[in-house]
């Protein structure tokens, strides 16, 4: 939870550890903090879920139930299906909690003027929570950037191999320029946190998610009139641009293993070459081109820090898939020594 | 007078009952589930579990504690696939033990003993008050709470516990609790 007076009422919470203490914390909770209009909205959220996810019986279909009722024995310990906006907020919620988590990303660009496709940006990021996060960009001319943040330390190696060092209340861009377009690097919990508020989410029915069997896929089409992207440059906006963003979920764990973000292209034609890519493959200095505030606890997002654009051009796609990992090395997200 | 002709849907029938119950269900799950952020999902999962097993509910049987028995298990299938933090077997059950005694032999005497509840707030000692209603009904930070008594964490926390303590045995007195 991000609150963090919410954090210490419930450190007392988990140190009521026998059943009477429980019980009795329980009790105080409910008559001092739930309102009974709290306790309204939460049983109509729960009937109209019961009402969504069921039928009514007729007369002839009570012979089933003997069935149903096993049937649902049967289920009762497996995943339960949710809704697309029930699943997503559970993986938003999953994605919030602190671990160690990898993730491969891969940019398509979109052809240049010359009609020629740019071969694929690939990166890797990193995440332990909203302070500790790692991203390395390979470029295909072989040239990498790195980027972390550990703690209080925010830092870079740029393609010249300079380490730069800011504190940690600079924050995490969303957008990194490339020669070929801009990738968009946020934490999962912030990219599914904008889909409740601004996409249509579908579940599909499909065996196959992103080629793997046993996920769930849940499409999201922008439903909110955001400008359109242009080749020179997109509007002052921080929102994810993406028209359609699809995504495999695992039911058992709420993990997103993979999310593909499919951007709309202006006029339909590719975009023309632009200059070298500025130092350390970034836009240029922060104020005129502002990255985002420094992002709150648990890698929500807070209100949009003034000047915020997002950078010109964007890739055809860009998609993030899960990477198995056990845990990131002691020092992980350290800043290297600077030189 | 002429009766009404139509007759209550099973949806409407099982909304009364779970409304009957639902405060004493949310005083379960919230002493069985550590992380609160997700009492709310083990609630609307145990109401779906519930009217999908509507089926086999013993109507000899009392329904709040058959829909808490339900909320056991989705906590407990919930923690087993979210890695949620629920207390272990042993405190479960007496937890449900003082539901049990709780809850009485209707769901009216749930909010009967919430009564007792107040009476007893109302009895504790001003020291003990004053923590209760700083951190519970205020939900003000337990270091802001310590530095405005002038006191520290550690003592705020004890006397915290010391109040559900004395709180728990006055419940005991009233009969109301195991």
């Amino acid at each position: 939870m991000s609150n963090p007076e919410q954090s210490d009422f419930e450190s007392t919470n988990n140190e009521a550890s026998t059943s009477t203490d429980r019980f009795v914390d329980a009790l105080i909770t409910h008559r001092l903090c739930d309102s009974p209009q709290a306790m309204d909205r939460r049983l109509n959220r729960a009937m109209r879920a019961v009402r969504g996810g069921n039928y009514r019986l007729n007369a002839w279909q009570w012979w089933a139930l003997p069935i149903a009722a096993l049937l649902t024995l049967s289920f009762l310990f497996m995943p339960t299906s949710s809704s697309a906006s029930a699943l997503v907020r559970s993986a938003t919620k999953v994605a919030r909690l602190a671990a160690d988590r990898r993730y491969e990303i891969v940019m398509v660009p979109v052809a240049r003027n010359s009609g020629d496709y740019p071969p694929p940006i690939q990166a890797t990021l990193d995440v332990r929570d909203a302070q500790h996060m790692r991203l390395e960009i390979r470029f295909p001319d072989g040239q990498t950037i790195v980027r972390g943040r550990d703690g209080a330390v925010t830092w870079d190696v740029g393609r010249d191999g300079e380490v730069r060092i800011t504190d940690g209340s600079q924050p995490w861009p969303r957008w990194i320029e490339t020669p070929d377009g801009s990738l968009l690097i946020d934490s999962m919990a912030s990219m599914l946190d904008e889909l409740a508020q601004r996409y249509t989410l579908t579940r599909v029915e499909s065996t196959q998610c992103g080629g793997q069997s046993g996920l769930v896929q849940i499409d999201a089409a922008r439903t909110t009139t955001s400008p359109s992207l242009t080749q020179s440059a997109m509007p002052p906006a921080r929102h994810n641009p993406a028209q359609r963003i699809v995504m495999c979920i695992d039911p058992a764990t709420n993990e997103v293993i993979r999310l593909e973000m499919q951007f709309p292209q202006v006029n339909g034609g590719p975009r023309g070459e632009r200059g070298p890519p500025p130092p350390h493959g970034e836009r240029g200095p922060p104020p005129p081109h502002g990255e985002r505030g420094p992002p709150p606890p648990h890698g929500e997002r807070g209100p949009p820090p003034a000047g915020t654009l997002p950078p010109p051009g964007a890739p055809q796609s860009v998609t993030y898939d899960r990477a198995a990992l056990s845990a990131f090395p002691t020092g992980w997200f350290a800043a290297p020594n600077a030189q | 007078m002429k009766r009404p002709t139509k007759e209550p849907t099973a949806h409407e029938v099982f909304e009364l009952l779970a409304r009957d119950h639902a405060d004493h269900l949310m005083v379960f799950l919230r002493a069985v589930v550590y992380d609160r952020s997700l009492v709310d999902d083990v609630f609307q999962e145990t109401m779906m579990v519930a009217w999908r097993r509507l089926a086999d509910f013993d109507k000899s049987r009392s329904f709040g504690a058959w829909l808490r028995g339900i909320g056991s298990r989705v906590a407990m299938d919930m923690a087993g696939r979210r890695r949620m933090a629920i207390v272990d077997p042993t405190i479960l059950s007496e937890i449900e033990q003082h539901s049990a005694r709780f809850d009485g032999d209707h769901a009216l005497s749930f909010h009967n003993r919430m009564a007792a509840v107040d009476d007893c707030l109302a009895k504790l000692p001003d020291m003990y008050a004053e923590v209760i209603r700083m951190v519970y009904r205020t939900d003000v930070p337990i270091r802001a709470v310590a530095k405005t008594l002038e006191n520290n964490e550690e003592s705020i926390k004890k006397r915290l516990q010391r109040a559900r303590t004395l709180l728990g045995e006055c419940l005991q007195r009233k009969g109301v609790f195991a």
